[in-house]
């Protein structure tokens, strides 16, 4: 009886198998533990491999792992009911992957097109662990469009929290921090500071803790003005004291008036910062006019719906 | 971009405004009857879920799309199970501002 020769693909496996003993003991790198980068086709070999030897446990190297890092370019996309699949091609072979089953994700997504033709450019796909962050996504859509649609200043003088929107950087876990400035108003009057936050660090949050530094400042005015909260629009112009703001105005003098009692009938700011740190949502630090707010996702996310709501 | 087809955000109030058309809404598991899920929504109406095969028990969130049959019931196509840690309180005050003050974002 002939011996039977093992057919190619059997033979190549043993061969990488030879070529990448196992070890007694499965090894450990500590630089690339739990992900593995490799090429294509070192993961088809060493799939073969274990499967040639019969090892379910799939390893590269000798490294047990289930987790790689491959790297190459999206072809073959094809999108079903369930999920999405598609051909992963790294120049050394393709591998078939599939994702996104039925699972949240968020996405970054770069706008483009006109009219017809229009589509958007996913930069950043990553997948929702936390499904706090689902409701806090569309909070969060409220909340902007709130601030960017907030009437302009010379049309009314709302209390309204300063925000520069187009620079908002979502986050997704850890600490982050938020400068929130009370910028100093010079009038006639004594406004109480005004709170504004520099919002080219507002972070959305998505998990642990956040913390905000606040800042405000105090006011030199004569007179006795609500607290304000400076607009960032780039129409907006605070009150510079005295007589020459009115002359400013053009003489619609009538109208900074309604202006002013508008602000009179806004809310204390102070007394907001007051029950948010008796309620320990922000803590004083430097001095009475810097206060820091350190709160956990639930907190934030209530405050926030709070902030929404009327 | 398709927006025919929205899934409003809905609590046990406001389901009723949309019986027959596809919502979405956050219930918390309390039982299963028979394949018929006893929940409780953010507002803490009674609700029960029919065809939800496989989902979580309680106390688990799920994410329930589906078509209201009546005002204490849907019909779901789809579930998403979000965890026992999700917090009802902020998605309650999403559906209020989603159905009212700010309705024209989401439908």
């Amino acid at each position: 009886m002939p011996s039977q020769r093992p057919g190619p693909a059997a033979a190549a496996a043993h061969d990488y198998a030879a070529a990448t003993p196992s070890p007694s003991k499965p090894r450990g790198n500590p630089r690339y533990s739990g992900c593995v980068p490799a090429t294509v086709r070192h993961i088809a070999r060493s799939l073969a491999a274990a499967d040639a030897g019969g090892d379910p446990a799939f390893s590269i190297d000798g490294v047990k792992t289930s987790n790689v890092r491959v790297l190459g370019k999206v072809e073959a996309v094809v999108s079903a009911e369930t999920d999405v699949s598609f051909t992963l091609d790294d120049g050394t072979g393709k591998i078939p992957l599939v994702r996104w089953a039925g699972v949240y994700v968020r996405v970054h997504v770069d706008i483009t097109g006109f009219q017809t033709n229009q589509q958007g450019f996913a930069r950043s796909i990553r997948p929702i662990t936390n499904f706090n962050e689902v409701v806090l996504h569309f909070i969060e859509c409220i909340h902007v469009h709130i601030e960017n649609t907030r009437p302009k200043m010379q049309e009314t003088f709302p209390p309204a929290v300063q925000t520069n929107a187009y620079t908002q950087v979502p986050y997704t876990g850890g600490v982050t921090e938020h400068q929130v400035h009370f910028a100093p108003q010079v009038n006639q009057g004594q406004l109480l500071p005004a709170a504004r936050t520099n919002a080219s660090t507002y972070a959305p949050f998505t998990g642990g803790v956040r913390e905000h530094q606040v800042h405000f400042a105090p006011q030199v005015n004569q007179g006795q003005f609500h607290p304000t909260v400076q607009t960032n629009r780039s129409t907006y112009g605070p009150f510079s004291g005295g007589s020459s703001a009115y002359s400013g105005t053009g003489g619609q003098q009538h109208d900074l008036q309604s202006k002013v009692l508008k602000v009179l009938q806004a809310p204390d700011i102070m007394t907001v910062i007051n029950l948010l740190a008796d309620s320990g949502f922000v803590c004083w630090t430097i001095d009475d006019f810097h206060v820091k707010c350190a709160v956990f996702s639930k907190e934030f996310l209530s405050a926030l719906s709070n902030n929404c709501v009327g | 971009m398709d927006t025919s087809v929205p899934s409003p955000f809905v609590n046990g109030e406001t389901l009723k405004m949309f019986v027959g058309r596809r919502v979405r809404t956050v219930v918390q598991v309390q039982r299963n009857e028979s394949g018929v899920l006893v929940v409780q929504s953010t507002d803490g109406h009674q609700l029960t879920i029919r065809g939800a095969p496989g989902a979580p028990e309680a106390p688990h969130y799920i994410e329930v799309m589906g078509i209201p049959d009546s005002d204490q019931s849907i019909r779901a196509e789809s579930w998403t199970d979000f965890g026992e840690n999700f917090d009802p309180v902020p998605f309650n005050g999403l559906c209020k501002l989603a159905s009212d003050k700010y309705k024209y974002l989401f439908l």
